[in-house]
């Protein structure tokens, strides 16, 4: 095994040009380490890009904040930025592992891990956010659900890296939540993860991003829902719990492991959404 | 100390009279384990030590048709390889091989490299493979049933019964995960000593094997066990990692270090009995339990497994049942704190729980209705003071289940020996200087041994605590028995205190002219030695100790069945009470409280009591709600061998917990550690119930069990 390791983000995107498919980039090492640790995976080469500092900042910009790929989960939390515009990123934050492993995992190594049990993803898909890669090509940016495109699969080529993360401005009356489901509080991988915002005018849902991990092969947004809660109030008691399980049956594909069962997963991500749309006093 | 001057003998002064023991003691060695000052086995380097690794069977039957070990010896660093089964293996997990490197990872390389070839044979490794028509033969021994009481009249007592519930109870096989692993540190060169360290709960017990294996005389082998963390009844013996380091030792004629990784651990380290226990439990209108019948399957892997004895501690006039091991391609269940006690406790106190509420009965006052024995009442009354229950607002009936969070309250009781044996010698010296050393080979599996050692001698020459030194963890120094079945302090605290006595008495002969009295007359207490009718000026310890000659004074004592009558007793209670609030959403179950009132005897630290009985509840916490081995039958693995997969309680899972000790209890000393972890997870189960109604049958309670047993009362 070769270890390319670079404080440079052009020398990284020149390894990745010259390597093959098989290389694997090495931020944080939480996914990547357990992978061969256990055995399930022995490349070629490494490309390490955990030194390259200036993929670490977070930046405040107009529209938005612009979150470097190596922006760990403690530096997240600690980020009055992100404080201040993606509040329930942190609170994503928080659940991931133990201190030691939050100061190694990378919001680009959750999106380019695109594990379906990954925290952070659904905080990502809820609030709109924009990845942006770079290769030796060029540099390209795209909506978060196109860049996860199935189990453990992204959009990004061999050649590129995830170099920033761009989360949108906040809008002024938007209900945002994230609540995870683990098989205990804290180090625990989710058996349910969900995370959404709903923009209102007035009583009316104007936008409205819900996503969910855990329940599918990848993190899933669940668009036609979004689409059917736009231009009226939220349905109440009954109806929003009909209409969420019309939605969520179809679109949701749960599975058995050794975490949880199908059948939880399905009943609880119902619920979970359900009481959380109901509480419209989070609208900030 | 004893009054009679004839005869006198080593008694415990009365409680309100001790100084050192039945307070809170700090233990000896507190800031020395939380510094990492402490040596544990897996800390103890030695120069030119190699490191070892094992090779486990992948999966749960293999025929061995090559085992080539050559091209792990080609791997730069590899020292040694040794080969451990070369025919058949018959567990998942069982020991292969073993090869030992200039680094652990080397050793890993080596285990990469070594050649495998098998065929797999037919396995059982579920209770669907092991009880299919075409099952596997796991054990060439078949295990037959037992059966206990007469089936026709237990059947005929249900019968007539005014309530009866009939329902399966199944318990998970827990591991001890333990947080030190298994393993040794063969400290040998050639030659015809050697020196091993072992994490071990039997200082005495690996020794001799050790030796035999190496094919050196036990008496040029030393076995230490400096500091060891946790066992919990898996780690008697040298074991197979042992063998192997011995092996590997043997043939490299170099110091080899093998502790086991996690993975080794939850595969072939031992765990805890799982089990099946069909019940028909029956009894009469006012809660007498009067008839039972049990089928019950016990799940101890390669092993035959363990479950205590049905009706368990309620007294039932009519009981029958019927009990058979089902063997698999597993690894061994091993003796895990209170062995067979947790699995019977939760079958049998749940079923009568069930049967409370099918009777409209109170619980608490079904459960003192089956209780001969009074204790079982003051504790069980105690505890439900304490955690609310006469305030609680239904007790005979569970909780509304349509509230988002729902708050129960449940009970469990226990039963337990903890009296000592045999076996046991300890010796103390006092030294010139006024420093006084306790010497006795046994082991501290964080019971807090080293203290109380210390602390009993401390009491007996009227020393502080921290004036005397406690020398355990060696076969250099006297004998001790293993620590098992919660023995000893019921053997150890009684030789320590007669070693202590022989030598006050001793020290006071010598003394005794100083003050020119009869030496029953000589006093120790409060770091100064006097005469305790006499005029003359009391000497410190110090200008005591300085007339002893330069090699000071020491002597012996030894538990024997007299001094253990006087000193020691057996028979332990134990009741609990959780409190828990279940979320009706999530089906998740948070445990708020947990109060234990236990008896032990004279308690010798304090404060390591509560800890142990702590650390019962939050075991029995864990084993309710988180752990559970996972295998997949088909392929034949272990699904969560890691600490990821297999979770245990963490911090944030804690409860308030208040442990109670039962001072009325008057005797002597007795063994704490095994009751305090048998009621915790029944009561939590019992809470649940009485939340909201959701019957969980089935440990662990993981929010789909809960929620899904919620969704049949809902």
């Amino acid at each position: 095994m070769k270890v390319v390791s670079t404080r440079s983000l052009d020398d990284a995107l020149k390894a990745l040009r010259d390597a093959g498919p098989d290389a694997r980039i090495l931020a944080g090492g939480t996914d990547l380490m357990v992978e061969m640790e256990s055995g399930r995976t022995h490349p070629a080469l490494v490309v390490d890009v955990w030194k390259i500092d200036a993929l670490r900042q977070i930046r405040e910009m107009q529209d938005g904040v612009e979150i470097g790929a190596l922006a760990d989960c403690g530096a997240l939390i600690r980020s009055v930025q992100v404080a201040r515009h993606a509040d329930t990123l942190i609170e994503a934050a928080r659940t991931v592992g133990a201190v030691q492993i939050r100061n190694r995992a990378t919001i680009g190594g959750n999106l380019g891990t695109a594990s379906p049990a990954a925290d952070l993803n659904p905080v990502l898909f809820a609030l709109g956010a924009r990845v942006r890669v770079a290769s030796t090509r060029g540099e390209r940016e795209l909506p978060v659900e196109a860049f996860v495109k199935g189990y453990r699969t992204t959009d990004r080529a061999h050649d590129e890296l995830i170099t920033s993360v761009f989360l949108p401005r906040r809008p002024a009356h938007e209900l945002r939540f994230f609540r995870k489901v683990g098989t205990r509080r804290a180090q625990s991988i989710a058996k349910v993860v969900v995370s959404a915002a709903v923009a209102f005018d007035g009583e009316r849902v104007q936008a409205a991003r819900i996503s969910a991990g855990s329940v599918a092969d990848r993190t899933l947004l669940f668009d036609g829902l979004a689409q059917e809660l736009v231009g009226a109030p939220l349905p109440q008691a009954a109806k929003l719990s009909e209409f969420l399980r019309r939605h969520l049956d179809a679109a949701a594909a749960p599975r058995d492991d050794v975490r949880s069962t199908a059948r939880y997963r399905r009943f609880v991500l119902q619920r979970i959404l359900e009481s959380s749309l109901r509480s419209p006093a989070q609208v900030r | 100390m004893a009054q009679d001057e004839k005869d006198p003998v080593a008694t415990w002064p009365a409680r309100e009279n001790l100084k050192v023991l039945n307070h809170d003691l700090v233990r000896v060695d507190a800031r020395a384990k939380v510094t990492g000052a402490a040596r544990y086995t897996h800390d103890v380097r030695v120069p030119g030590m190699a490191y070892a690794r094992l090779l486990l069977a992948p999966l749960p039957a293999l025929k061995i048709k090559k085992l080539d070990l050559a091209p792990a010896l080609k791997i730069p660093g590899v020292l040694g390889a040794v080969a451990l089964e070369t025919d058949r293996t018959r567990w998942l997990g069982e020991p292969i091989a073993a090869v030992a490197a200039t680094t652990p990872e080397r050793a890993e390389d080596g285990l990469r490299a070594i050649l495998l070839e098998y065929e797999r044979e037919p396995w059982a490794i579920d209770e669907a493979q092991a009880t299919a028509p075409n099952a596997p033969k796991v054990r060439s021994n078949a295990p037959k049933v037992s059966t206990d009481g007469d089936q026709a009249s237990a059947e005929r007592a249900c019968e007539g019964a005014a309530a009866v519930i009939e329902a399966t109870y199944t318990v998970p096989v827990q591991h001890h995960v333990c947080l030190e692993t298994h393993g040794v540190v063969v400290d040998y060169k050639g030659g015809d000593e050697a020196t091993v360290w072992c994490s071990t709960q039997s200082t005495f017990g690996f020794t001799p094997d050790a030796a035999k294996e190496l094919g050196l005389k036990a008496s040029r082998v030393t076995g230490l066990v400096e500091y060891m963390g946790g066992g919990f009844g898996a780690k008697f013996g040298l074991g197979l990692e042992g063998q192997a380091a011995c092996k590997l030792s043997k043939e490299i004629k170099r110091p080899v270090h093998l502790m086991m990784t996690r993975r080794d651990e939850f595969l072939a380290a031992g765990n805890r009995t799982g089990g099946k226990m069909r019940i028909k439990l029956a009894a009469s209108q006012d809660g007498t339990l009067v008839g039972m019948v049990a089928d019950r399957r016990r799940f101890g892997g390669i092993g035959n497994g363990s479950m205590a004895k049905f009706p368990y501690i309620y007294a039932v006039e009519n009981a029958y049942s019927e009990t058979l091991s089902v063997p698999m391609n597993l690894d061994s269940n091993r003796a895990m704190r209170a062995p067979g006690h947790p699995q019977a406790g939760f079958g049998m106190e749940s079923a009568l729980d069930e049967l409370a509420y099918k009777l409209g009965v109170d619980p608490l006052e079904m459960r003192k209705r089956n209780l001969k024995d009074k204790v079982y009442h003051r504790q069980l009354e105690r505890v439900a003071r304490e955690i609310g229950w006469y305030e609680h607002p239904h007790r005979d009936k569970p909780g509304d289940p349509k509230a988002e969070k729902c708050i129960g309250i449940g009970f469990g009781v226990a039963v337990w020996g903890g009296g000592g044996g045999g076996g046991t010698e300890c010796e103390v010296r006092i030294e010139r200087d006024g420093s006084v050393s306790a010497a006795v080979g046994t082991q501290d599996l964080g019971t807090g041994s080293r203290t109380y050692v210390a602390a009993i001698t401390a009491e007996e020459l009227g020393l502080r605590l921290e004036d005397v030194t406690a020398h355990i963890g060696s076969t250099r120094l006297p004998s001790a028995t293993g620590s098992g079945g919660s023995t000893t302090t019921g053997s150890l605290a009684p030789a320590v205190k007669v070693a202590a006595f022989n030598a006050a008495r001793a020290f006071a002969a010598r003394l005794a002219p100083v003050f020119g009295v009869d030496a029953a007359r000589v006093q120790f207490a409060g770091g100064e030695v006097r005469d305790t009718q006499g005029a003359k000026p009391a000497l410190s310890w110090k200008q005591a100790c300085a007339m002893l000659p330069a090699e000071g004074l020491s002597a012996r004592g030894e538990w024997t069945k007299d001094a253990n009558k006087r000193l020691a007793a057996s028979g332990i209670h134990g009741a609990q009470a959780a409190r828990v609030e279940v979320d009706t959403q999530t089906g998740r179950v948070r445990v708020l409280d947990m109060i234990a009132m236990q008896d032990c005897g004279l308690p010798l630290n304090r404060l390591a009591v509560v800890s142990q009985v702590n650390g019962g509840m939050v075991q029995a916490l864990s084993y309710a709600l988180h752990e559970e081995r996972n295998v997949d039958a088909a392929l034949g693995v272990m699904l969560n061998s890691t600490m990821e997969g297999y979770k245990i309680a963490g911090s944030l899972e804690m409860p308030r917990m208040v442990t109670i000790i039962d001072d009325e209890d008057e005797r002597g000393v007795i063994g704490v550690a095994e009751a305090t972890c048998i009621p915790g997870h029944s009561a939590i189960a019992n809470a649940v119930f009485n939340a909201c109604g959701a019957r969980v049958r089935d440990l662990p309670l993981t929010p789909d069990k809960v929620l899904f047993a919620l969704g049949k009362v809902v």
